[in-house]
C-alpha cells in the first residue's frame, strides 16, 4: 500500500486493502481531502506539539490565530485523524470544513429542487463530528446570512459537547458587517487559545 | 490577537483550571493579588513582574514546577521563572501581562506571606502524543526532569507518524499493487517508538544512542511480576524470578533485564498464524502448553494462571536458544537482546553492561524486529 501512515511500523502478518488501520485512516484522509503526499506529515515536532496543545485544549470552541491557516488547518486534521482514528467505525469523526466552499455548495443549492448528496453528508458530518475544524475564514464576507449560519453551526456543536476549532486570521482582518457579524467576532475573541 | 482584559481582582474566577488543582491554585494566585493590591506601584516593571509571578505559580500547581516565591521581599527580588519558558509550557493557560487590568490603587507596604513549594524532581507534563516526552530546563531556578512516559517504549507506533514523503525507503510495485515506505522523521530518533524500518544506525552518535534511555525506571512486565509469589525468588526491580530447569537464578535474571517484555510473539504452522505461548516445544516436538503444563517439573513452584505461564513459555525457549538449542518451530521473526531499554544508563551500567553498546543493541534489535515482520517488506523483499 502506498497510503498507510503506518507503514514503517507495521508488524501485521497481512498487508492488504482490508487492513482495518489503512480502512480506518485512509476513509478519514479521504473525507478531509489530507494527501499524504504533501507537507502535513513532514511537519516539525515543535508544529505538531502545538496542535496538540490546541487539541487537547478544554474549551469545546475553540480559535486559534495563525498567518498560514491552511497550513495550521491541514495539521491539524492531520493530528486530529491520528488521534481519533480507532474505532470510528466509518464515521466522519474528524472533519475539516473549509466555509467559504461551504457556503458556495449552500447558495448554489438554492437553485436546484433537491439538495445535493454531497452537501447533506457535508452538513451531516459538520454537525456529528467529534472534531470540527473549520478554516477559509478568510475567503468570506460576512453578512447576515454568512454569520447566522456560523453562529448556528458553533452553537449546536457546543449544546451537543462537539468540540470546534476555528482556524482563523487576525480577527480585526475579518471582512464583514452586520450585527451578527458583530456577534460571531465577539464570540471568536473570547474562545481564542495562544499556543 | 485579540484577547479580553482580565481584572486582577477577579483574576482566580477566570479560567477552567482542572478540578484537581483549582483550590490550591486559587489560594496561590489570591496570596499573590493580595501582595500586588498591598504593593501597587504603577509602573510597568512592577506590573510584568506581577503577572510573572501568577504564571509562576501556575507552572508550580498545574506542572509540578519548583520556585521559591516569598512574597516578603521586594517584589523585584522576588524569584520567578523564565518569562519565555512559562509561556511555552502554559500555553492557553499563559497570561501575558497586556491583558491583566490594574483595578487597584497604590497601598500600604508589609505583606508577609511566603509561598513556599516543596523542590520537586521529576513532573509529568507529557501531552497525550505519539509519545514525545518533553524535557524543559530552567535557565534561572532547579532544573526539572519530565518522567520518560511508558509509550516512548512501546513496540506500536506513536501516535502521529511522522514521514518525509519525499523520501521514500522503499518503493514497489508487486503483483500490480504499489508498496511504498517512506522514512519516517526524525531520521536519528529521541525515543525509543520512533524507531522504525527506516532506521539507520550508521547514523547516530554515541550521544544518540544516550538519548533513548529513558531517565527512570519503568516497568514492562505484567503488574503481578513485580509483587512477590510464594517462595519464588524475588528481585526487588526486576520483579519475580521464575524458576525454570537447567537455569540457575542469576540466567533469568539477565534473561529478564535482556527480554523485558513481549509483544504480539506467533509462530507459523501450516500457514496459520498462532500465539507463540499457546505452545511449548519439548525435544523437537510441539504441545499445547496448558495440556502439558502439569507434567512440567516447575509447574510445580509456579502459579497457574496466564501471566507466569507466558513467561515461562517464552523465556524458556529464549534461554535455549541462546544457549545454542536450535529449535525446529521458529518464533515468526527476529527477537533480539535488547529490544527495549527500561532503565538509566547508570542502572545498566551497574548490572556490567555498556550503555553505548546497549544503545546499539536497541537499535539493531527493533528495526529487526520490525523489518522481520513488516508484511510490505516480507512481500517485496521477503525475510527469513
Amino acid at each position: 500500500m502506498d497510503n498507510c501512515i503506518f507503514a514503517p511500523f507495521c508488524t501485521l502478518p497481512i498487508c492488504d486493502k482490508a487492513c482495518p488501520s489503512l480502512v480506518e485512516t485512509s476513509y478519514l484522509f479521504e473525507r478531509n481531502g489530507c494527501s499524504l503526499k504533501g507537507n502535513v506529515p513532514g511537519s516539525s515536532a515543535k508544529d505538531i506539539l502545538k496542535v496538540q496543545r490546541i487539541l487537547h485544549a478544554d474549551n469545546k470552541l475553540k480559535v486559534t490565530i495563525a498567518d498560514d491557516t491552511s497550513t495550521l488547518a491541514n495539521l491539524l486534521t492531520y493530528c486530529g485523524i491520528c488521534e481519533n482514528w480507532q474505532g470510528n467505525r466509518l464515521h466522519c469523526n474528524v472533519y475539516h470544513l473549509k466555509y467559504s466552499a461551504y457556503l458556495d455548495s449552500v447558495q448554489r443549492s438554492w437553485g436546484l429542487k433537491d439538495m445535493p448528496e454531497s452537501l447533506e453528508y457535508t452538513q451531516i458530518w459538520l454537525n456529528t463530528a467529534k472534531i470540527l475544524i473549520i478554516s477559509n475564514l478568510d475567503f468570506v464576507k460576512f453578512q447576515d446570512f454568512q454569520s447566522q449560519t456560523l453562529l448556528n453551526i458553533i452553537h449546536d456543536r457546543i449544546s451537543n459537547g462537539l468540540t470546534t476549532i476555528v482556524v482563523s486570521p487576525k480577527l480585526s482582518t475579518l471582512v464583514g458587517s452586520g450585527v451578527f457579524f458583530n456577534r460571531i467576532k465577539t464570540m471568536l475573541e473570547e474562545a481564542v487559545i495562544s499556543v | 490577537m485579540s484577547y479580553s482584559k482580565i481584572e486582577i481582582s477577579q483574576f482566580m474566577d477566570k479560567f477552567d483550571y482542572p478540578i484537581k488543582f483549582k483550590a490550591k491554585l486559587s489560594t496561590m494566585h489570591s496570596d499573590i493579588i493580595d501582595y500586588a493590591i498591598t504593593h501597587y506601584v504603577n509602573s510597568k516593571p512592577y506590573k510584568q513582574k506581577i503577572a510573572l509571578m501568577l504564571n509562576t505559580a501556575t507552572a508550580v500547581v498545574l506542572l509540578n514546577e519548583s520556585c521559591d516565591m516569598d512574597l516578603s521581599l521586594p517584589y523585584d527580588e522576588i524569584q520567578t521563572l523564565n518569562d519565555d519558558d512559562l509561556d511555552t509550557m502554559l500555553g492557553d493557560k499563559y497570561v501575558p501581562v497586556s491583558r491583566i487590568e490594574w483595578d487597584v490603587s497604590n497601598a500600604t507596604p508589609a505583606s508577609t506571606s511566603v509561598i513556599s513549594i516543596p523542590k520537586l524532581v521529576k513532573s509529568s507534563t507529557t501531552p497525550k502524543s505519539g509519545g514525545s516526552s518533553e524535557k524543559i530546563n530552567q535557565a534561572n531556578s532547579v532544573p526539572t526532569v519530565v518522567e520518560t512516559s511508558k509509550e516512548d517504549l512501546y513496540l506500536r507506533p506513536p501516535i502521529i507518524p511522522r514521514f518525509d514523503p519525499t523520501k521514500p525507503w522503499l518503493d514497489m510495485v508487486k503483483d500490480g499493487e504499489r508498496y511504498t515506505i517512506y522514512t519516517t522523521l526524525p531520521i536519528i530518533p529521541a525515543v525509543q517508538n520512533e524507531i522504525s524500518v527506516t532506521t539507520d544506525i550508521n547514523k547516530f552518535t554515541e550521544s544518540d544512542f544516550m538519548n533513548l534511555y529513558p531517565n527512570g525506571f519503568i516497568r514492562t512486565r505484567k503488574a503481578i511480576m513485580y509483587e512477590p509469589c510464594g517462595d519464588l525468588p524475588f528481585d526487588p526491580d526486576l520483579g519475580v524470578i521464575l524458576p525454570i530447569s537447567g537455569y540457575t537464578e542469576d540466567q533469568v535474571r539477565k534473561n529478564i533485564i535482556e527480554y523485558p517484555h513481549f509483544y504480539k510473539l506467533i509462530r507459523f504452522m501450516n500457514d496459520k498464524a498462532n500465539s507463540f505461548y499457546g505452545q511449548t516445544e519439548i525435544d523437537g516436538e510441539l504441545f499445547d502448553t496448558m495440556s502439558v503444563w502439569d507434567e512440567l517439573p516447575d509447574s510445580k513452584f509456579i502459579p497457574r494462571s496466564s501471566e507466569f505461564i507466558k513467561e515461562y513459555v517464552v523465556r524458556r525457549w529464549l534461554l535455549e536458544r541462546d544457549s545454542g538449542i536450535e529449535h525446529k518451530y521458529p518464533m515468526y521473526g527476529t527477537l533480539e537482546k535488547f529490544l527495549t531499554l527500561f532503565t538509566t544508563p547508570e542502572q545498566y551500567a551497574s548490572w556490567g553492561y555498556d550503555p553505548v553498546e546497549l544503545g546499539k543493541s536497541l537499535i539493531s534489535a527493533r528495526v529487526s524486529f520490525l523489518r522481520s515482520r513488516n508484511p510490505i517488506i516480507r512481500r517485496c523483499i521477503g525475510h527469513g
